[in-house]
């Protein structure tokens, strides 16, 4: 158990590095020169070269990513060029938002999907199952933006129940931050639901047809112990992968959302960036999210054992 | 059976959005970029069949155009994707080793970016545009072509039929190519279909927040981003671009179901 953790955990270090290689290029590959964006319409030759110097831009491209990682690993990721905040500070800040509604929208949404799919899975092909199929193959096919749009139009707009732009924090008023995450949650929660049901319905058909589940129902075991005990356990670990899998697409899902409810998230704040240039938030906000993905997926399978005490990779 | 008509509506779905897109090559009942301001956000007539924008642009005539502008960015991907991956993915399988190593831990550093985020980090890069859409969403998809194609050909690499190829005096990358590709042939059809929605879900959401195709042509995604200024005074425009990308996933997912249980019969009881 030991070694498969160190092991999994040593695998994620070349490809963090690779991630922020690719981060550190893909600024480097924008036309122009990066210290002319930074000066902007000032025209003056010196304080070009200051700010290269600065950057560090006449050193050689390997050295200049050492230096740059060096930074990034003490939490240098520089300043904005909008805002001159920290964008450290800024990302953190953000991230709040992009956190609670894609955590509430998953946790909300596991509620839902993981009975109706096992039970789905357990009468198979029947009235409730295709019912269930019907509905997550409408619910893969929406998408969240456009939920969200219908959500602004219903709720906001016709009925004027619920707050349809803007942000407020629940740590300054429990209620009204929950009335202002009510629409977004929903509108990402549709798409999560279908597609979560749809896995563990197929995951837990895969399980009952094996011979540990014949032999629970043959000693006699009631049907709701042999489905909640038996199956959902083993049942449920592919989920748990396919989850860390969809948090890559949710993130990507919240820029969206965030968009169209104009929430402070981080999502918005990479848009904005690319809208306004702003390469260190750009290059902050990605080497976030792409490691935010690469831990969720090392726990993910650090968890795995647990729920199938089998992998020993 | 209801796994069949679930097929055949897809089918149909797909049809008539495709059919749609090429008869608005011949024409549409209006020019999809003239303005016209006395006509502005007018609601559905009999004139205006889904209403006016806020330039006075006929909804409709634009929803036809940009069908065809979805629908080749979508497909423009999946060829990119396919062929790209499955090069990279046949060459780092077949020759394992080192290249095979580097190969797939760069493939995996690729796969830490959300694919919409990676799109959207290249957008930043090459600026809006048509064809840079298409890189963008192809390189973004390209990783789960190369782990797919690699799986595959890792398994078919000792087996006799590719041993005898190279006993021939064939080179490695002919074999590689003649005879470890066409194994990944029914596995490259579904994930292409399902890069054809996945594509087609992040190029609406690409033009959506003015990154994707640049305006003055239209696409689903900047129509509902108009749209979104004007929910006041013309709800419709929200409904009728959102409804369209949602009928074309719509068929787009039935069909790929389909293909998928008729392709791999093991999961035909599922």
């Amino acid at each position: 158990m030991l070694n498969y953790a160190v092991r999994r955990l040593l695998m994620t270090i070349p490809t963090f590095l690779i991630v922020a290689a690719m981060v550190f290029t893909l600024i480097r590959l924008v036309p122009g020169d990066p210290a002319a964006v930074m000066v902007g319409d000032l025209d003056d030759p010196t304080v070009l070269a200051e700010v290269r110097e600065q950057l560090g831009l006449d050193e050689p491209l390997p050295l200049q990513f050492g230096m740059w990682l060096q930074g990034v690993l003490q939490g240098e990721l520089g300043t904005s060029l909008m805002t001159g905040e920290d964008v450290l500070d800024a990302m953190l800040r953000r991230f709040g938002v992009t956190g609670q509604i894609v955590a509430i929208s998953i946790f909300l949404a596991m509620l839902v999907a993981v009975p109706v799919g096992l039970l789905a899975a357990w009468k198979q092909n029947g009235r409730a199952d295709l019912a269930t199929m019907t509905l997550v193959i409408l619910g893969v096919s929406v998408p969240s933006f456009w939920v969200g749009i219908l959500l602004i139009l219903v709720f906001g707009v016709e009925l004027g129940w619920l707050p349809t732009i803007g942000y407020v924090s629940i740590g300054d008023d429990f209620g009204q931050g929950i009335r202002y995450l009510i629409l977004p949650v929903a509108a990402l929660l549709l798409t999560e639901m279908a597609s979560l049901a749809r896995m563990m319905r197929s995951s837990t058909i895969e399980v009952l047809r094996l011979e540990y589940i014949t032999h629970a129902r043959a000693k006699g075991l009631p049907e709701r112990t042999v489905l909640w005990r038996h199956a959902l356990p083993n049942a449920f670990a592919p989920v748990l992968t396919v989850l860390g899998l969809m948090l890559g697409s949710l993130l990507g899902g919240a820029v969206v959302i965030e968009t169209v409810f104009t929430l402070p998230g981080l999502g918005r704040f990479l848009v904005d960036g690319i809208y306004a240039r702003d390469y260190p938030v750009v290059q902050g906000t990605l080497l976030l999210v792409a490691g935010i993905y690469v831990i969720t997926n090392l726990v993910v399978d650090l968890l795995y054992p647990i729920f199938d005490p089998r992998v020993r990779l | 059976m209801l796994r069949r008509a679930n097929g055949a509506i897809g089918v149909a779905l797909l049809t008539l959005v495709a059919v749609t897109a090429l008869a608005g090559i011949i024409g549409t009942p209006y020019d999809p970029l003239v303005l016209s301001f006395e006509d502005r956000l007018e609601a559905p007539s009999a004139e205006h069949w889904l209403g006016t924008d806020q330039f006075g642009r006929d909804t409709f005539s634009r929803l036809v155009t940009a069908a065809r502008t979805s629908l080749a960015v979508s497909f423009a991907t999946v060829l990119l994707a396919l062929s790209a991956g499955t090069l990279i993915g046949a060459v780092s399988g077949y020759l394992g080793g080192w290249t095979d190593r580097i190969a797939m831990t760069v493939i995996d550093a690729l796969m830490a970016f959300p694919g919409l985020l990676l799109a959207l980090a290249i957008m930043a890069v090459v600026g809006p545009h048509r064809y840079g859409v298409v890189v963008a969403l192809g390189l973004a998809y390209t990783p789960n072509v190369v782990r797919i194609v690699r799986g595959i050909v890792l398994s078919v690499r000792e087996k006799e039929y590719v041993e005898a190829s190279r006993a021939l005096g064939n080179s490695e990358l002919y074999t590689a190519l003649t005879h470890a590709v066409p194994a990944c042939i029914s596995a490259l059809t579904v994930i292409g279909t399902s890069i054809f929605g996945s594509a087609l879900l992040s190029e609406s959401a690409l033009s959506f927040l003015g990154l994707g195709v640049p305006p003055p042509a239209p696409t689903w995604g900047g129509l509902l981003a108009d749209a979104t200024m004007y929910m006041d005074a013309a709800p419709w425009l929200s409904i009728f671009p959102g409804l369209a990308i949602s009928l074309t996933l719509l068929g787009i997912n039935l069909f790929g179901d389909a293909l998928r249980d008729y392709l791999d019969p093991r999961m035909n009881r599922l």
